[in-house]
């Protein structure tokens, strides 16, 4: 037992174990992550495909590969701050928990990560002004705005969404502005700026005097063939144009720009327009607590053994 | 042009290192401080002005961040030099002043663009700033380190072995911490905030966790015998190429979310 025990907290074994998990990232990284299987069997040779995929080394982080040498380095720190700090308590003087403190902080980010790993939730969603959705906890979000803003040379300076959060009828949070840097905190879930999109339709009427509204990738139909709309296109007098992709036995055969008033497969185009959506990530994240509370160990830790350090090497 | 005459100012420094390892006064260059100072003020200058123009901490992109760590590398040899508690040896004062200079010649280079870009929405953080100055000042510890660890290699007397090996030791040792809370802590919260998780195995993200587990075993090193000396030092050379890799090799051969800087 006390071999074992021995074997456990050994620092040569922490050394072999970082080491190893080293070397495995390492390795990793020469591998692109997460891709199609194709992908692999297009890339590398039939072994290393089959060593690839059967070790998934393809999800390194998530695979045997990687779990099995951490879990270890787990136990290893465990058993090695446990070891540590019942010795330097019993000191009657000089003690040092710097160590200490940082190993229970990388404990911590340990835990947090798995946490992370078997319990995150998170969902996108794209609202135009106006939008509503209602998101877990019987919250209803509204995005009452959203503006992009770009510096002179066209390049982005900020997204900013503008929503209120209701629960029950009642207003929970007041036109709160979304940014990059910036997100919402709703109950457990945080709400950050992703993405920037434009939502391009087009109004048709057909001849028997129907009522349509086309969104990217609607199709009408023609005898052998189909149209696509692909979006809108601003022309020189600063209209809209619709956009129309004509497919025929699943080749492009020609691209149809339509004007308004314009008549397109028995329909008449009576308007275009466009909308800016913006892209809204919510996460829900239990294991950025603990990761958190590990990371500020992690600082005192580290503040602690050099302060420590130097009042040794001045005394 | 501020930059070249900082490059120049090293240049000089160089010059009068070598005069000076020739001569075999290694601990007696009181002049080579001087131009490392000028070059140092530049530099730090340069960020200071970018900053201004584009109203934000100019620490954004592959430019800024190496006139930035060449900067760091210059404050570093000068407060070597200038304290005479943990004086080092003029070749390893050598060798980190010739990084800087490689480090700024790249950063004139068609590799780093100098076209001044106001930060895009991600990078307008507090967190970032901290995340990469605090990375790059760890790292400009770990250039000493890396010297001198080099020079553990090269020297035979066991004595000039022990002060190498010394030297490396508390390199590390100050930038270690350094490095963590930049590279690590803060780059974390800033992850968080900005894209909602504080980790995402980007290539960068990997890169810098192993290159602070080589530091990690580094440290942990100290504690086995065996591995003292000849082992800790190549894990402090093999620590720091694995840095220059993180910055570098990163950024040009594995696609991720650091690809701006």
């Amino acid at each position: 037992m006390n071999r074992v025990y021995s074997f456990l907290k050994s620092i040569k074994l922490a050394v072999v174990l970082i080491l190893v998990i080293t070397g495995m990232s390492l390795l990793s990284t020469l591998i692109p992550q997460g891709k199609d299987l194709s992908f692999y069997y297009h890339s590398y040779p039939p072994f290393i495909t089959w060593l690839i995929l059967t070790t998934r080394f393809n999800n390194f982080f998530r695979s045997f590969l990687f779990i099995a040498p951490s879990a270890f380095f787990f136990v290893n720190l465990v058993t090695c701050t446990i070891d540590r700090f019942s010795r330097e308590i019993r000191k009657k003087k000089k003690r040092q928990f710097g160590p200490d403190i940082l190993h229970v902080g990388l404990l911590l980010l340990i835990v947090g990560g798995v946490v992370t790993f078997t319990g995150r939730k998170e969902g996108y969603m794209n609202l135009g002004e106006g939008d509503q959705i209602n998101l877990p906890g019987d919250y209803l979000l509204t995005l009452k705005s959203f503006e992009f803003i770009t510096y002179e040379n066209g390049s982005p300076k900020d997204w900013i969404s503008t929503v209120d959060i209701e629960k029950d009828g009642s207003l929970m949070v007041d036109s709160f502005p979304i940014e990059v840097n910036n997100p919402l905190k709703v109950g457990n879930m945080d709400i950050y700026q992703n993405s920037y999109s434009v939502e391009y339709s087009a109004q048709i009427l057909s001849d028997s005097g129907e009522e349509k509204s086309l969104a990217v990738g609607d199709i009408l139909e023609l005898d052998d063939s189909v149209l696509v709309f692909a979006g809108n296109e601003e022309s020189a007098d600063g209209n809209l144009i619709a956009v129309f992709e004509h497919w025929q036995n699943r080749n492009l055969i020609d691209v149809v720009r339509i004007r308004k008033g314009g008549s397109i497969a028995g329909n008449t185009l009576t308007s275009t327009s466009l909308r800016s959506m913006t892209g809204l990530h919510a996460v829900v994240d239990p294991g950025y607590t603990p990761v958190f509370i590990g990371l500020i160990f992690l600082a005192i830790g580290l503040f602690l053994t050099y302060y420590q350090k130097l009042g040794e090497k001045t005394s | 042009m501020i930059p070249t005459i900082a490059f120049i100012l090293l240049v000089v420094a160089a010059v009068i290192q070598i005069f000076f390892i020739i001569r075999k006064k290694g601990n007696e260059d009181f002049v080579s401080l001087y131009p490392i100072l000028g070059a140092a003020v530049l530099l730090i200058l340069t960020i200071i002005i970018r900053s201004v123009q584009i109203k934000f901490a100019a620490v954004t992109n592959m430019f800024e961040s190496l006139v930035f760590f060449s900067g760091v590398i210059a404050v570093v040899l000068f407060v070597y030099q200038f304290q005479k508690k943990f004086k080092v040896h003029q070749g390893i004062l050598f060798g980190g002043t010739v990084t800087a200079i490689v480090l700024l010649a790249i950063a004139s280079s068609p590799l780093a663009p100098q076209e001044l870009r106001p930060p895009i929405p991600a990078l307008q953080s507090g967190w970032l700033v901290l995340h990469v100055t605090m990375s790059f000042i760890g790292e400009a510890f770990f250039v000493v380190a890396f010297i001198s660890s080099i020079a553990y290699f090269l020297t035979k007397d066991e004595e000039k072995k022990k002060s190498a090996d010394r030297i490396t030791y508390r390199a590390i040792a100050i930038g270690y911490p350094i490095f963590t809370a930049g590279a690590l802590i803060f780059g974390a919260i800033w992850a968080k905030s900005a894209w909602g998780g504080y980790w995402s195995w980007d290539p960068k993200e990997t890169w810098a966790l192993i290159t602070w587990l080589v530091y990690t075993a580094y440290l942990h090193s100290r504690f086995i015998k065996r591995m003292r000396g000849k082992g800790s030092a190549i894990l402090s050379i093999v620590g720091f190429l694995f840095t220059l890799f993180t910055f570098f090799g990163v950024n040009f051969l594995l696609a991720g979310l650091h690809s701006y800087g």
